[in-house]
């Protein structure tokens, strides 16, 4: 039997556009997950020198339960005019260690979000029948739609869930003590890096837990 | 049905096992690790958590069923599991200066109960 890695029940790999453009919404994803108590996961952590970026990918994904697919980005790039494949190609290999991995990963779990619902269907119909949620097109909207899934999987009658509009406004609170943050650490507040941005967020999080 | 969930010793690593069931549910390389998935199991089950010494004997044990009322906490906060660039002991002082420098630490528009949805500007 493959060993469970540590925390596997609790991470959650973030397979979403890395952009400029995306930013605000990734960062807002990484809040949202750590602020529920779980760990945000994804391909820019850092990686041992010389492990291939797939290598790393594949695993990230062996070691979390949770995974959010955004593939809102799956269109033709405006520099290079060709389609984006990695966030289709990361869900796959997602859902096939679901499907192929031990006992633990059988049990996997996956929000796939696009700009609507359907709109998916039409460029990777394969995957037909699988929840496809639209997460909207402000911040405040995707921290709900990431929220209302994982709060799922939390008993409330243990542990406190704090309400999508809580979260926003603990965000908004955290943006506004960032650029201190930058300005004390040296770090380029257009440039951050993500795990010393996660380090950060858990870091006020724990500062500031949820009452 | 809910089982309890038992952390056991397995060889040299540590397993989380259902009671009464053969295999185990999963292997772990610290005892630590098998709490933590056992606890989560035991919290969906609203079962009980029975943490194993290493030569067998119960150390402790946790209920998610029985008590009625338990007390509500937030999450414990994982940080993430390899280091960035920057020292995290640096990032922890920057950040704790911050929130000592703003006031923000029990800043009441944290606590939903003093004022849940306090008017914004929602705009990013």
């Amino acid at each position: 039997m493959a060993k469970t890695p540590a925390n596997f029940l609790r991470n959650v790999f973030i397979n979403c556009p890395f952009d400029e453009t995306y930013t605000p919404f990734f960062n807002a994803i990484v809040f949202t997950v750590h602020d529920i108590g779980f760990r945000p996961r994804c391909a820019l952590e850092a990686s041992n020198a010389g492990q291939f970026r797939l290598d790393k990918i594949v695993d990230i994904i062996s070691e979390c339960k949770y995974s959010i697919h955004d593939l809102s980005h799956t269109a033709l790039d405006a520099a290079t005019g060709l389609p984006r494949f990695n966030m289709p190609f990361e869900l796959g290999l997602d859902l096939g260690c679901q499907r192929f991995g031990n006992s633990l990963q059988n049990g996997k779990i996956s929000l796939v979000l696009d700009i609507e619902a359907h709109r998916y269907e039409a460029f990777i119909s394969d995957v037909k029948g699988q929840d496809v949620t639209a997460r909207g097109n402000t911040v405040p909207e995707v921290i709900e739609v990431v929220r209302d899934w994982l709060r799922n999987e939390l008993d409330p009658r243990i542990v406190i869930i704090p309400s999508g509009e809580n979260i926003s406004n603990r965000y908004l609170d955290f943006q506004m003590a960032l650029p201190s943050i930058c300005t004390k650490l040296k770090w380029n507040p257009n440039k951050l890096k993500f795990a010393d941005f996660s380090f950060a967020v858990a870091t006020w999080i724990e500062a500031n837990p949820i009452v | 049905m809910a089982k309890n969930q038992h952390v056991v010793p397995y060889g040299s690593e540590w397993a989380v096992r259902g009671e009464g069931n053969g295999r185990p549910t999963s292997i772990h390389r610290t005892q630590a690790e098998a709490i933590d998935a056992a606890r989560e199991i035991a919290r969906n089950q609203r079962s009980e958590l029975i943490i194993h010494r290493s030569d067998g004997r119960i150390r402790d044990r946790d209920s998610y069923g029985a008590d009625p009322l338990p007390p509500k906490s937030p999450r414990k906060v994982l940080f993430p599991p390899t280091p960035g660039v920057t020292d995290p002991d640096k990032i922890r002082t920057a950040v704790r200066e911050v929130l000592s420098e703003r006031g923000d630490k029990g800043n009441p528009r944290s606590d939903p109960r003093s004022d849940p949805f306090p008017p914004r500007d929602r705009r990013h």
